[in-house]
């Protein structure tokens, strides 16, 4: 009778070790798979920054890379200013109670004239004031969105203007001659194949696409002219299609100001009488997008780790100056 | 004159004390906040980013846009699954969750062995959604008329709370 009684205490501690196991490993699930869920959400609701504005009230849309109708991805990783996308950011931006201005933060070398003209024309239409921050190069189609803002910002060291139309191409009629190739010309309609690389072009054609690329100059000079309250005379004198620096830029009344981000957020507080909290405007990226920036930046920061060590020698003998 | 008579204190059931339910139902949440709503601390610090309090105009800025609402809505439903998942697993298991196994109190079917149905149907109020909130007015107030104090739910899931009570017979 007391071997029983010992046998049942032992089963009993047994089921009771067992229920403290069963009960700690499934607290343990339960945290785990709360941790991944939560870090999933986390991931996404990071990058979808038109949500998570707190308490800014300055939208900062980027402007960054070849302007394009748009947007092109690859590896998960898409690139340049789509302006589609560009404007459904102004249109959020726009529509936020809480957003008072909109700051666009421009570096990109300019793109398709369409796109340029689809952005500029949604600045244009917004309610709510509009700065330009020109960092790198706001140049052409980007110098074009510039301008439909009120105020432009540019860094000395910027590239920007470029007011001019490029239609250039290589011509491999003269390549496909030496290997003797022949381009076997099958069009209904003169000018179909109009801007082929494969032939020599010729005169008339070169006139009529001249023709497009000065009507498309002159589009820009007008507008460049009415966004900046400009005369088209004084526009034309500078639309050579060169660059200039943000303090030529300046001289020339292309831009409003010198600076970088704090000039531009001035502008915003000194106009509206509000200290500025900006905050990132961005399109969500998708899941696979999110994954493409993790790996992207953790092997970016892990190469410049191994770089950075193994130039640390190396840079303290050679002196450089980087521009 | 002493007698040595046996014991005769005597162990029965009988309806948990709401005292002890409520001091149940506080660590039990008390441990979920720990396991599962911990993990979500930084989702909603940043849905709620820039508001030190949740005042007025925090709840602005999560509802202004529909995909931040969307959001929050999501992190709520996970956590309440998950909370559901705790309490209902525990007591299919053990009878108990562990609030209740502090203040020694149990779920016992009415119909014999409890099942998974009866252990997720009783704990159905966990979840924020229509009909079920109804039941975090119904379920409390229901257990002042049932005569076994038991919450709506438990009515439909023919559960009840117990614990023991020891009876004196002829102790000294």
């Amino acid at each position: 009778m007391v071997q029983n009684k010992k046998s049942d205490e032992k089963k009993s501690n047994v089921g009771s070790v067992f229920k403290w196991v069963f009960i700690v490993l499934f607290l343990v699930m339960l945290g785990l798979v709360s941790l991944v869920i939560a870090g999933v959400a986390l991931l996404f609701v990071e990058v979808d920054g038109t949500e998570l504005i707190g308490d800014a009230n300055v939208a900062i849309i980027k402007v960054h890379g070849v302007i394009t109708a748009e947007s092109s991805s690859s590896f998960g990783s898409s690139s340049g200013a789509a302006s589609s996308s560009i404007v459904k950011l102004i249109d959020k931006a726009d529509e936020n109670p809480l957003i008072e201005a909109v700051l666009f933060e421009v570096n990109s070398p300019g793109g398709s004239p369409v796109a340029s003209e689809e952005i500029s024309n949604r600045i244009n239409k917004m309610d709510k004031p509009s700065v330009a921050l020109i960092r790198e190069v706001g140049a052409s189609g980007a110098y074009w969105v510039s301008t439909a803002t009120d105020h432009i910002v540019a860094s000395k060291m910027s590239l920007t203007g470029s007011i001019g139309v490029i239609g250039s191409y290589v011509e491999l009629y003269g390549f496909l001659d030496r290997y003797n190739l022949s381009y076997n010309r099958l069009v209904a309609g003169k000018h179909k194949d109009l801007g082929t690389p494969l032939k020599e072009m010729p005169e008339d054609e070169r006139e009529i696409i001249q023709d497009v690329l000065d009507e498309l100059h002159d589009e820009f000079i007008s507008t460049v002219a009415e966004n900046r309250n400009m005369s088209d005379f004084e526009v034309r004198k500078l639309a050579t299609g060169q660059y200039y620096t943000g303090r030529q830029a300046l001289e020339n009344g292309l831009v409003d100001r010198l600076g970088g981000m704090d000039e531009a957020l001035e502008y915003i507080e000194v106009e509206l009488n509000i200290t500025a909290k900006p905050a990132a405007f961005e399109e969500p990226r998708s899941f696979w997008e999110s994954l493409a920036v993790i790996f992207t930046e953790q092997s970016f920061f892990v190469g410049k780790g191994i770089g950075d060590s193994l130039l640390e020698n190396k840079a303290r003998s050679d002196f450089k100056v980087s521009i | 004159m002493d007698l040595d008579l046996p014991d005769m204190n005597k162990k029965v059931t009988g309806n948990a004390s709401l005292l002890r339910r409520l001091i149940s139902l506080l660590a039990d949440l008390i441990i979920i906040d720990f396991v599962i709503i911990e993990s979500f601390k930084n989702l909603f610090l940043r849905l709620f980013s820039g508001a030190e309090e949740l005042s007025l105009s925090a709840y602005q800025k999560v509802f202004a846009n529909s995909p931040n609402y969307g959001m929050l809505f999501f992190s709520v439903m996970v956590i309440s699954i998950l909370a559901w998942i705790y309490l209902s697993v525990l007591q299919y298991k053990f009878g108990q969750t562990i609030g209740q196994m502090l203040v020694r109190v149990k779920v016992v079917s009415q119909t014999g062995e409890l099942t998974y149905l009866q252990a997720f149907l009783r704990n159905l109020f966990i979840i924020p959604v229509f009909p079920f909130m109804l039941l975090w007015i119904i379920d409390p107030i229901y257990i002042f008329f049932d005569k076994d104090n038991r919450r709506l739910s438990e009515l439909i899931s023919k559960t009840k709370v117990e614990q023991e009570y020891v009876v004196l017979y002829g102790a000294k």
